[in-house]
């Protein structure tokens, strides 16, 4: 086979005449059609993986590789406000409490444990950011002003076709939490576990359930396992809330409470 | 997202840095997060532009749902497929093999986009020469008497060379694809 008018024709380097003629011949032989191709493919990559390669050189200028790998985590900025806002409750209740019995039934009652500051970090989320605004914004701001009625509302809307539905259900369950509409909270926790969550998300799942039950009063067997789940998951991310929430289950203190 | 398409279409450059800017981090996300390395993560996201890049120059191609959905599930799979083929466990995650995406495109597309991506990697391994010879040849379009000079071999050697590179590369074609089949 003639490579040279193949490599022309490529090239672009035929004039309208011999392009004519040897378009003509291609379509009379399928195995020049097919040479014709595999050249053009080859031509076709080499300048995308030039581009590539351009792009990449440009970009390794900037330490634009080394930088940290995005997840979708919230702010942490965010949740740490939030964290503080909780740890400071927490001592603040402490503080006005007079009487062992009433401090007993503030701290190990079951609302009183699953009123425990948790750490709501959620690496592994699927980021969802274009670039601009996180479309999660408002229901995430709902959620640290404390408005749960509008995260709830923000957060239904979202639909299942979302590539971040998993993560919205998630955010959906903690607003309920707030809101102490346990039950709801269990059945949105649950589904974010059936949708095959990342490894993250699960854990804060379960971590919910955990809390929903308790401050619920559903403190029976399924309880207790999934307590047990996570404070012996040495991988899990709230394994030691866990087993301080089992100790604490476990004191003297709890069986103060009335 | 159509706007940054188009652009890729017509192979600018800046189409393919914004490609970068905007989704590389998330789809080292998801090779670091599966024993993957940062090394890995780039030769990755490479082969996910480049797919990308081949699909969009089909008229009738449609991504379903958002570009960094597609391109975090585009190195997903090419993560996992690697990891399949050099037969790696992956031990930090629970999480299922990725459905292969476009799985509505007919086998015929889907073989075209298996030799593309073949032959890709055969460029990527081929010699430092024939690289050079071939991007003179078809990224910078130079006649042949100048890239005599550039690489330093006689007007009437080149042609030949690049033949040769060009047999090299379907022969690693072939080989790859016997080795998959």
């Amino acid at each position: 086979m003639d490579n040279q008018n193949i490599e022309r024709y490529i090239r672009q380097l035929m004039d309208e005449a011999e392009q004519k003629a040897f378009e003509e011949e291609m379509s009379q032989d399928e195995t020049l059609q097919e040479e014709v191709e595999f050249y053009e493919d080859v031509a076709s990559l080499v300048r995308k993986r030039k581009t590539l390669m351009d792009v990449q050189t440009e970009l390794d200028t900037t330490d634009f590789f080394s930088q940290e790998a995005k997840t979708v985590s919230m702010p942490n900025r965010r949740f740490g406000r939030v964290r503080s806002l909780l740890a400071y409750a927490a001592s603040f209740l402490v503080l006005v409490v007079a009487g062992t019995t009433w401090w007993a039934n503030a701290n190990y009652s079951n609302q009183g444990l699953a009123g425990m500051e948790y750490d709501y970090i959620a690496s592994g989320m699927t980021a969802r950011n274009d670039g601009t605004q996180d479309p999660f914004a408002d229901g995430i701001d709902a959620i640290e002003q404390g408005d749960y009625d509008a995260a709830v509302a923000f957060f239904e809307t979202i639909p299942d076709t979302d590539e971040s539905y998993t993560e919205a259900l998630l955010y959906l369950a903690y607003a309920q939490y707030e809101q102490s509409n346990y039950q709801a909270t269990l059945d949105v926790a649950q589904q974010v576990i059936t949708n095959q969550p990342t490894t993250s998300n699960r854990f804060n799942a379960e971590w919910l359930i955990v809390q929903a039950q308790l401050a619920s009063g559903k403190t029976d067997t399924d309880f207790e396992q999934n307590l047990e789940a996570i404070a012996t998951n040495d991988n899990h991310d709230f394994q030691v809330q866990a087993q301080e929430l089992q100790a604490k289950l476990n004191s003297l203190w709890r069986n103060l409470v009335f | 997202m159509n706007e940054l398409l188009d652009r890729l279409r017509k192979g600018e450059k800046t189409a393919v840095k914004q490609l970068y800017e905007q989704y590389y981090h998330h789809c080292k996300w998801a090779i670091l997060n599966s024993d993957g390395s940062d090394d890995d993560a780039k030769d990755v996201f490479q082969q996910a532009v480049v797919s990308l890049w081949n699909k969009v120059e089909s008229p009738d191609f449609q991504i379903k749902s958002t570009l960094k959905g597609y391109l975090y599930n585009s190195c997903r799979y090419i993560w996992w497929n690697s990891l399949k083929k050099n037969k790696k466990m992956i031990s930090t995650t629970n999480e299922e093999m990725p459905v292969l995406i476009d799985e509505d495109e007919s086998a015929e597309k889907q073989a075209k986009e298996t030799r593309l991506r073949l032959l890709y990697a055969c460029i990527d391994a081929a010699n430092e020469g024939c690289q050079r010879l071939l991007e003179i040849t078809y990224f910078e379009r130079l006649p042949d008497k100048e890239i005599a000079n550039i690489i330093n071999i006689g007007a009437n050697s080149v042609r030949g060379k690049r033949k040769r590179c060009m047999d090299k590369l379907k022969a690693c074609v072939k080989q790859k694809q016997q080795n998959n089949g």
